[in-house]
């Protein structure tokens, strides 16, 4: 009897183990990564265990696609990954919304975004500089106070 | 002809040609080491014998009953088993869906010209909306 | 030839030391089938590079004697994929599939027979002692004019040895399909040596 009892609950044991392999597998945690994909998301080592399943199986799909970029895209990979991760939710999803637009753009103006940026970052300089000038605070002083749009926090500004 | 012959010939020429240079054999050495840091044995499989037969076994008279029972509650508790792990595989595919969405335009994002903080600064935004106009 | 155990239910998964050797052993022919197909060396080597990655991340734990096989079709794929990223595809053969319709397995071929053709036509004496060198420029020349699938299923079944059946399912062609393209590989590159006095 207690030999049949057994079996019945290594059966249950069966299926809930397969299940619980299967969300093992859905949530791997970074000591279950391949040496390979540990050195390609070094960077987001640290926040690996916060990450959700969904988030996890994407990194891991980005890690795949690794080897066949470029050292350039590479580069700019590894160090925007942590800052990726550390912005809400909202942030990734509003970000990805605009490269959608940007997507839509003419070959032409997307080609010439990254200057325009820089243009913008320039003019945004000058601008703060000129405002501490103005008012004889330090600059970052000056934008905080009447910066219109809230921008990112600048610990997230590197570059 | 004799077609495996002169194939054979063919053959021991070819192998003459594998010196292929040390630049190639080293990036092909260099690519074995990779593929070989990838190489992960999945867990292993869970072997499915008759592991449950083997109790029924039972001595006794009135113990017959318990051979219809048993093989039966077997079933029942393999069934809801299976269950959870086929719901299990459908959060897994749900999952696998979710982030194959993501994972291309992350990518892009992450490798593109523009630093993150471009798609974030709603000041660029309205400065391109004046610029283009 | 090389035996190979079909039944392989009880065979042990490849280790990592039994993967890395196959892979040593295998890496330098593979570089060489690709850059027949693809005649450039940077192509060639990144397409072994992400044919082995893909055999060590899919197929990693398969039993040893599986792996020739499974290579092989990563690697044809690998190839495949290639010419169909660059949408290569030259004047000639655009012209000829619109004279003649273009079917697999039995039916000639028409750039097959164009190409076998379109031999060397110059005749020249027997030339005696060629250098070991020469001869391999020469095979692996002609090896690269072959149309693509007598060649691959010349080199899968006489190089890498494998079976008239492995070498059917890594084609994805019947077995009947194998023989024909290996019998008219073997033969246009006999014709081409002996045009040059050449008899292996």
């Amino acid at each position: 009897m207690a030999k049949a009892s057994l079996a019945i609950a290594l059966w249950l044991c069966l299926g809930t183990s397969l299940a619980f392999a299967q969300t093992n597998k859905q949530s791997p945690s970074w000591a279950q990564l391949s040496a390979e994909q540990q050195r390609i998301l070094a960077p987001i080592q640290g926040e690996w265990n916060k990450l959700d399943p969904v988030r996890k199986r994407k990194w891991l799909g980005i890690a795949q696609r690794y080897p066949k970029m470029t050292p350039e895209e590479q580069e700019r990979l590894q160090r925007r990954m942590q800052e990726w991760v550390t912005l809400t939710p909202e942030q990734r999803r509003a970000a990805r919304e605009k490269y959608r637009e940007f997507e839509l753009l003419p070959q032409e103006e997307r080609q010439a975004m990254r200057q325009k940026w820089d243009q913008y970052k320039e003019e945004r300089a000058a601008q703060d500089a000129s405002k501490a000038a103005a008012t004889g605070k330090p600059a970052e002083e000056a934008t905080a106070a009447s910066g219109p749009a809230p921008n990112p926090p600048a610990s997230l500004i590197k570059q | 002809m004799n077609e495996s012959l002169f194939a054979s010939k063919i053959k021991k020429t070819l192998d003459t040609g594998l010196d292929i240079g040390p630049g190639a054999a080293a990036r092909l050495k260099a690519a074995r080491e990779r593929a070989l840091e990838r190489h992960r044995v999945p867990a292993a499989e869970f072997a499915l014998t008759g592991r449950g037969m083997g109790v029924l076994r039972v001595g006794g008279v009135a113990q017959s009953w318990l051979r219809i029972l048993v093989p039966a509650a077997c079933l029942i508790a393999a069934a809801i088993g299976l269950q959870q792990w086929q719901e299990t595989r459908q959060a897994a595919r749900f999952v696998a869906q979710q982030a194959a969405e993501i994972e291309e335009v992350d990518t892009l994002v992450l490798t593109g010209d523009l630093p993150i903080k471009a798609y974030l600064d709603e000041d660029f935004q309205s400065w391109l909306k004046q610029a283009s106009q | 030839m090389r035996g190979r155990a079909h039944d392989n239910k009880d065979s042990p998964l490849a280790s990592r030391n039994e993967l890395s050797d196959f892979l040593a052993d295998v890496e330098r022919r593979a570089f060489k089938q690709a850059l027949f197909a693809v005649r450039d060396e940077h192509v060639a080597l990144d397409i072994v590079q992400d044919a082995m990655l893909r055999l060590a991340e899919k197929y990693g734990a398969k039993p040893v004697a599986e792996l020739p096989p499974l290579f092989q079709r990563i690697l044809q794929n690998a190839i495949r994929d290639f010419f169909r990223r660059q949408k290569v595809r030259s004047l000639w053969v655009t012209l000829l599939s619109s004279l003649a319709p273009r079917r697999d397995d039995d039916e000639a071929d028409p750039l097959e027979t164009l190409e076998t053709a379109a031999g060397p036509s110059n005749q020249r004496g027997p030339e005696l002692a060629l250098e070991q060198s020469q001869l391999l420029d020469l095979i692996e020349r002609e090896i690269r004019k072959l149309p693509a699938r007598q060649r691959e299923a010349f080199l899968l079944r006489y190089w890498e040895e494998l079976d008239v059946a492995e070498t059917a399912a890594v084609m994805g062609c019947s077995e009947g399909s194998v023989k024909t393209h290996c019998s008219r590989a073997a033969h246009a590159l006999a014709t081409a040596l002996k045009a040059r006095g050449i008899e292996l």
